[in-house]
């Protein structure tokens, strides 16, 4: 870290990132039960039942994450890579003493950015959180409240709202005002295309599930990024209107491409895999049953209870017992009888029809009974990231321009039903019969 | 307002845009789409923050990237050093035209705003955006706009920051499209 005094006197193996070391101080966050519950939160809910080794936990991704940040974090304050244009609109940067102070709390942010997750991470979020929850707004109540008496301890103190905006980022903090350099700082934790975030759970999920996609040079990436302006946004943009953001030196642009490819295949492979994707609706369905009131409790001390050992438990539980709570979601998950894919829309049937599995799943369930199917629907715009890219002349360009391969990183579209094994057969049969009337497009689809 | 007509008006708006002349990237209709919302009074469904240097919808951001993955939007490299144009598909194009049933995409002040808007770039629209964010909500607080605009945006020197300020008065009081 940037004119760094601290020291890191404990340090802990990961197969990630080599040893990772933090100070006394941070070990008192690291050893609080909001982050030892994280011990118990898999990482990838329930794609271990798809990748058998993907049982890695929210625990050292949140430890993977704080070391991405600090290397982030020296890079990017270091006064080589500082153009006087970023050091005009980034005051914040010529004061050694804040700097470090950032750095601290940035490292503290990175540490709690996952403390709000929920048992089985994403898999059982959505529909089971209040209306106008969020995970995200969990951390933060987590960060300010259960951490309080923390915070009291470390030395010297530290602003913890500055931590939650920083773990949070504007999106999921949208009642505070950041500043040009707290959005810098929110960005290398979760920003969309270089937030270590995504940098490590790329890297960690690739190793654990043996699915080596997900690789790429984050050494070169991370040692090539730099703050910068914005590429002009049209040709008429002669002020510095925009914003500064993370971006890199062309020289290690392929760096970002394989970063983001790496993205795009890790998503086709695991996180959209059609099966792991029927698992966690049957947990989501199961979660239903077996929570009271069918929702996940939101205040902080209640959130801090409950972890994949207690829901995994019940699940156990449940899948023995006919007239336990969950039962028949809880024996498809414990004995491996998922609801099976019937569909999965391929780009001709989503050309008819954009909703093709809502059409498919409404045809099935008038025919054969709703309960019988399920649908999962995903997307993501894989190829539109478009940042700065600082060009050897010193002027700055956008990466769409520079790069031959962002703009064509395809997008994801995932649309799946699945049927109860015992109408499976069937469904199918009428299904490969009626397909393309089901898909008829509707006067509001496109085509 | 549905997410489905919410979807129709990004793409309609876009395109009205790139007719009209402007270059239509994402921080174009960023900036466009709030102007739209504070003029006419009207949610197109998407709640902004004052982001930096502009007001700034995550939500919308979030509906681009949809909208790209559905193949309905499509990102139109440029040449270096600007950032890229979007573009509707053609499906896109087909999806605008099946919403027009439904969803009210031909109102006259609509267009008109987007026709005064069309040849602004970045710079101007982030002004004018900003100036109506401030004034939306310094509305009876006793701060001085000019102030709290130049805060925000120092590049603005005060004569740019009473103009913006004149022009988003004008404009949040139907005086002018």
């Amino acid at each position: 870290m940037a004119g760094r005094k601290e020291k890191y006197e404990h340090e802990v193996r990961d197969p990630i990132h080599g040893f990772i070391r933090y100070t006394g101080e941070e070990r008192k966050v690291l050893d609080s039960k909001p982050l030892q519950r994280l011990r118990y939160i898999n990482q990838l809910a329930t794609a271990y039942m798809v990748y058998p080794g993907a049982t890695h936990k929210r625990f050292e991704h949140s430890l993977g994450v704080m070391e991405l940040a600090t290397r982030v974090f020296d890079v990017l304050t270091n006064s080589h890579n500082l153009t006087d244009e970023i050091r005009t609109v980034l005051p914040e940067l010529d004061d050694a003493d804040k700097v470090r102070s950032w750095g601290r709390t940035l490292r503290l942010a990175a540490l709690c950015h996952d403390l709000g997750h929920l048992p089985f991470s994403h898999a059982a979020e959505g529909e089971l959180l209040p209306a106008g929850i969020s995970h995200e707004m969990l951390t933060g109540k987590i960060i300010r409240e259960a951490l309080k008496a923390v915070w009291s301890l470390i030395d010297p103190p530290v602003d913890v709202e500055r931590i939650v905006k920083l773990a949070l980022g504007p999106k999921e903090n949208a009642k505070a005002d950041y500043t040009p350099w707290e959005a810098i700082l929110s960005e290398i934790i979760v920003g969309d295309a270089f937030g270590v975030d995504r940098m490590d759970y790329l890297l960690r999920d690739s190793y654990h599930a043996g699915v080596p996609y997900g690789h790429f040079d984050h050494w070169r990436l991370i040692d090539n990024l730099r703050i910068l302006t914005q590429a002009p946004s049209d040709s008429g943009a002669t002020e510095s209107a925009e914003a500064p953001a993370l971006g890199m030196e062309v020289g290690a642009l392929h760096t970002a491409e394989a970063l983001l490819l790496a993205r795009y295949y890790m998503f086709r492979q695991i996180y959209f895999h059609p099966i792991r994707l029927i698992y966690d609706i049957h947990l989501k369905d199961f979660l239903k049953e077996w929570l009271s009131d069918g929702h996940f409790p939101e205040k902080p001390e209640d959130h801090l209870r409950l972890t994949d050992n207690e829901v995994g438990a019940a699940i156990w539980k449940a899948a023995f017992e006919k007239s336990g709570p969950g039962h028949e979601h809880a024996r498809r998950l414990v004995l491996h009888d998922h609801f099976r894919l019937i569909y999965s829309a391929a780009r001709n049937d989503r050309e008819k029809r954009t909703e093709a599995g809502e059409a498919v799943l409404e045809a099935l369930g008038r025919q054969f009974d709703e309960k019988n199917f399920r649908r999962a629907r995903h997307r993501m715009a894989a190829g539109s990231e478009d940042f700065p890219v600082l060009l050897k002349d010193g002027t700055v360009s956008s990466s769409i321009g520079q790069s031959d391969v962002l703009e064509k990183i395809p997008p994801i579209s995932v649309d799946c039903v699945y049927a109860d094994p015992l109408v499976c057969e069937k469904a199918n049969a009428w299904l490969a019969a009626n397909l393309d009337d089901v898909l008829v497009p509707k006067k509001e689809d496109p085509t | 307002m549905n997410t489905e007509e919410s979807k129709a008006i990004v793409l309609s708006l876009v395109d009205s845009l790139r007719s009209k002349g402007s270059w239509a990237g994402q921080t174009h209709l960023q900036k466009t789409v709030y102007i739209l919302q504070e003029a006419l009074e009207k949610s197109f469904g998407f709640d902004f923050i004052m982001y930096i240097y502009g007001p700034f919808s995550f939500a919308l951001k979030d509906t681009i990237g949809e909208l790209l993955a559905d193949d309905l939007l499509a990102i139109e490299p440029q040449p270096p050093p600007y950032r890229p144009k979007l573009k509707l598909t053609e499906r896109g194009r087909a999806f605008v035209e099946n919403h027009r049933l439904t969803a009210d995409l031909s109102d006259e002040r609509l267009e008109a705003i987007v026709t005064r808007l069309a040849n602004r770039g970045v710079a101007e629209l982030e002004r004018l955006s900003t100036a109506i964010y401030v004034l939306r909500r310094s509305n009876g607080s006793g701060n001085n706009p000019a102030q709290e605009l130049m805060r925000i945006k120092p590049h603005l020197d005060p004569t740019e920051a009473e103009e913006a300020l004149a022009e988003a008065k004008a404009m949040l009081n139907g005086q002018m499209p």
